[in-house]
C-alpha cells in the first residue's frame, strides 16, 4: 500500500511539473525509481539498463502495442542483428532518444534479444541507443512514467494511459485491422493536437521527419465523477 | 408430452405412414410455430420495454432509516475497455462517509475466459481498497461469440453463455450493471433484463437491476454495435457516450464528460 501511494505521489508531481520535461536532471532519483518490479530491464551482464553516465540526459522512447499484435510496427525498430533499419535510426537520433524499450504485444516479431545496442557510426562518431523489449507485462505504468516519447498503437487505452502521463504521443494505426476503427479517435485527438496521429507504420519514418512534438497540447483528462454523479441520480437515492 | 401430442394433431393424416421427402407437407408447422415464438417474444419484450419506460420495478432504496446496501455488478472487457471502466467504479465507490450517495458495498466483477488482465486489475484495485474478500468477487463467464465464430453457432454459444449468466445474477443479483462495450456484455444484459421482468428466477432475490452502457471513448462518430444493439433494443436504461459529437439526447444518448 505504501510504495503504491508513494507512486501515485511522485507520479502527481512529475503531472504537475509538465510531461515531458523529463528527460533532464534528476536522473540519479529517477534511476533508484527503476527497482527491481518493472519487466527484467537488466542487461546479462548484470550492468543496469538505465546507468547514466553523470551529466547526461535520458530521453526515452517507449514503442508499445499494448496487448495487441502489430508486427509491422514494432518489427521497425526490432531487427535482427546489426541490420538496424537506417532512416528510423536518423530519426530518433533527431529526437536525441537514448534508451528504446519496445513492448511487442501478442505479436511474434523476429528480434535479435531482449536486450540490445543499436549502434551507427556517422563520420566516427559512433551513436548508440540500447533497448529492452518484452512481451506483455501485468503493469508497464513505470515505463510510461520514466519515458518521455510514447510511439504507440492507436488502440484507445495506450493512447489515454500516455495522456494521463502527460507524454508526448506519436499513435500508429493499423489499417488492417477491422476497417481501420481506431483511426476515428486517434484523427480526432490529432484534430485537438493532442497527438500525432500516422496513417500506418510504412508513413512512421516520413511523419517523424516533420513532427514538432513542442506544438502539442496537453490533454486536460475528464471526471468520472461526473458521470458517476447521473448514474446516482438514476439509481435515485441521491438528491438531485 | 403436451408438445408432441399438439404437433400430431396439425400434421396432416396422410404422412403419418411412408416416406415423406418434401418439406411442404410440413410447411404449415414450421409456420405455426415460428409465428407462436415470434408472438411470445413481442409480448414478452413489449412487456419489458413499457416496464422500463415506467421505471420499474422501483429500487428499494432504505431499509428502516438506513440506507439500503446497494450490489454492482461491472463487466470487464480487452485492456482498453477495463481501462475505461475501473475509474469510473472507483468514482462509484469512493467512500465518503457523510453524503448520502449510493453506498455500492457488493461488488461483481465478469470477465470472459480468455481474458487474462480485466480479473488482474480488478484484484489490484480491490487490494488497494483495502477491500474485505467478502465484499466481492471476479467470475469469468463464456464469450457470446468468438472472432470468426459463425453467426448461426453464435446463437447456441450466446444462450449458453445466457445461462451462466442467470447463475450469476441469482447468487449475486445487482442494482446497477455497468458495461462499457465488449461483445461479452451483450448476454449478461439480456439475462437481467429477463430476470427483471420476472419472466426467470422469480424464485430468487431478485433487484431491479438498472443497466447503464458507457460507449467506450474509443467511438467519436457512431456507436458500436453492441451500443446500437442495446440503443435500439431499448434493453439499456442509460447510454452515455464520451464525445460531443455523438450525444442526442432527444434519442436517449447522453454525453456528460469523459471517463479517461
Amino acid at each position: 500500500m505504501a510504495s503504491s501511494s508513494a507512486k501515485s505521489q511522485k507520479k502527481k508531481k512529475k503531472q504537475r511539473g509538465g510531461g515531458g520535461g523529463g528527460g533532464n536532471g534528476g536522473g540519479e532519483s529517477r534511476v533508484s525509481s527503476w527497482s527491481s518490479s518493472s519487466p527484467s530491464m537488466s542487461h546479462e551482464n548484470g550492468s543496469s539498463f538505465w546507468d547514466l553516465t553523470p551529466g547526461t540526459s535520458k530521453n526515452c522512447c517507449f514503442v508499445t502495442v499494448g496487448t495487441t499484435s502489430f508486427d509491422l510496427l514494432t518489427s521497425l525498430f526490432l531487427q535482427p542483428l546489426n541490420c538496424i533499419y537506417e532512416p528510423l535510426f536518423e530519426q530518433l537520433m533527431r529526437l536525441k532518444v537514448t534508451h528504446l524499450v519496445v513492448q511487442r504485444g501478442r505479436g511474434y516479431g523476429i528480434y535479435h534479444g531482449e536486450h540490445m545496442m543499436l549502434e551507427k557510426d556517422n563520420d566516427n562518431v559512433i551513436y548508440k541507443i540500447p533497448y529492452s523489449t518484452f512481451g506483455i507485462a501485468d503493469s508497464i505504468e513505470e515505463i510510461f512514467f520514466n519515458s518521455d516519447i510514447v510511439i504507440t498503437h492507436a488502440g484507445a487505452g495506450s493512447i489515454f494511459e500516455a495522456l494521463s502521463f502527460g507524454k508526448k504521443v506519436i499513435a500508429v494505426t493499423n489499417p488492417g485491422l477491422m476497417g481501420n476503427h481506431q483511426a476515428e479517435l486517434a484523427d480526432e485527438l490529432a484534430k485537438r493536437r493532442h497527438i500525432v496521429t500516422v496513417h500506418g507504420p510504412e508513413n512512421l519514418v516520413d511523419a517523424l521527419k516533420t513532427v514538432d512534438l513542442d506544438a502539442l497540447e496537453p490533454y486536460v483528462p475528464g471526471n468520472p465523477a461526473t458521470i458517476a454523479n447521473e448514474i446516482n441520480k438514476l439509481i435515485g437515492d441521491y438528491p438531485l | 408430452m403436451a408438445l408432441s401430442s399438439w404437433l400430431y394433431s396439425i400434421v396432416p393424416r396422410d404422412h403419418y405412414l411412408g416416406e415423406v421427402s418434401s418439406w411442404k407437407p410440413y410447411l404449415n408447422i414450421y409456420v405455426t410455430t415460428l409465428l407462436l415464438f415470434a408472438t411470445i417474444v413481442s409480448f414478452l419484450y413489449a412487456y419489458f420495454v413499457s416496464l422500463t419506460a415506467l421505471n420499474w420495478p422501483p429500487v428499494t432504496k432504505t431499509i428502516g432509516d438506513r440506507h439500503r446496501p446497494y450490489a454492482l455488478m461491472v463487466v470487464l472487457g480487452a485492456g482498453g475497455h477495463t481501462a475505461e471502466l475501473m475509474p469510473l467504479v472507483r468514482a462509484l465507490t469512493e467512500p465518503e462517509p457523510r453524503s448520502t450517495k449510493p453506498k455500492y458495498v457488493d461488488r461483481t466483477y465478469v470477465h470472459a475466459f480468455t481474458d487474462v488482465l480485466a480479473p488482474k486489475r480488478a484484484l489490484a484495485f480491490e487490494q488497494e481498497r483495502n477491500s474485505h474478500p467478502d465484499e466481492f468477487r471476479i467470475v469469468a463467464i463464456p464469450r457470446a461469440r468468438e472472432v470468426g465464430q459463425s453467426y448461426f453457432s453464435s446463437i447456441a454459444s450466446t444462450l449458453k453463455a445466457m445461462w451462466w449468466c442467470f447463475s450469476l445474477l441469482s447468487k449475486h443479483p445487482p442494482d446497477l450493471l455497468l458495461c462499457n462495450g465488449p461483445g461479452t456484455c451483450v448476454p449478461v444484459v439480456m439475462a437481467a433484463a429477463l430476470v427483471r421482468i420476472g419472466l426467470i428466477g422469480w424464485r430468487m432475490p431478485s433487484r431491479a437491476a438498472r443497466i447503464v452502457y458507457v460507449e467506450s471513448a474509443a467511438r467519436v462518430n457512431a456507436l458500436s454495435l453492441t451500443g446500437n444493439v442495446l440503443h435500439v433494443t431499448r434493453l439499456a436504461d442509460r447510454i452515455y457516450v464520451q464525445w460531443e459529437s455523438l450525444a442526442d439526447p432527444e434519442n436517449d444518448i447522453f454525453y456528460v464528460g469523459r471517463l479517461v
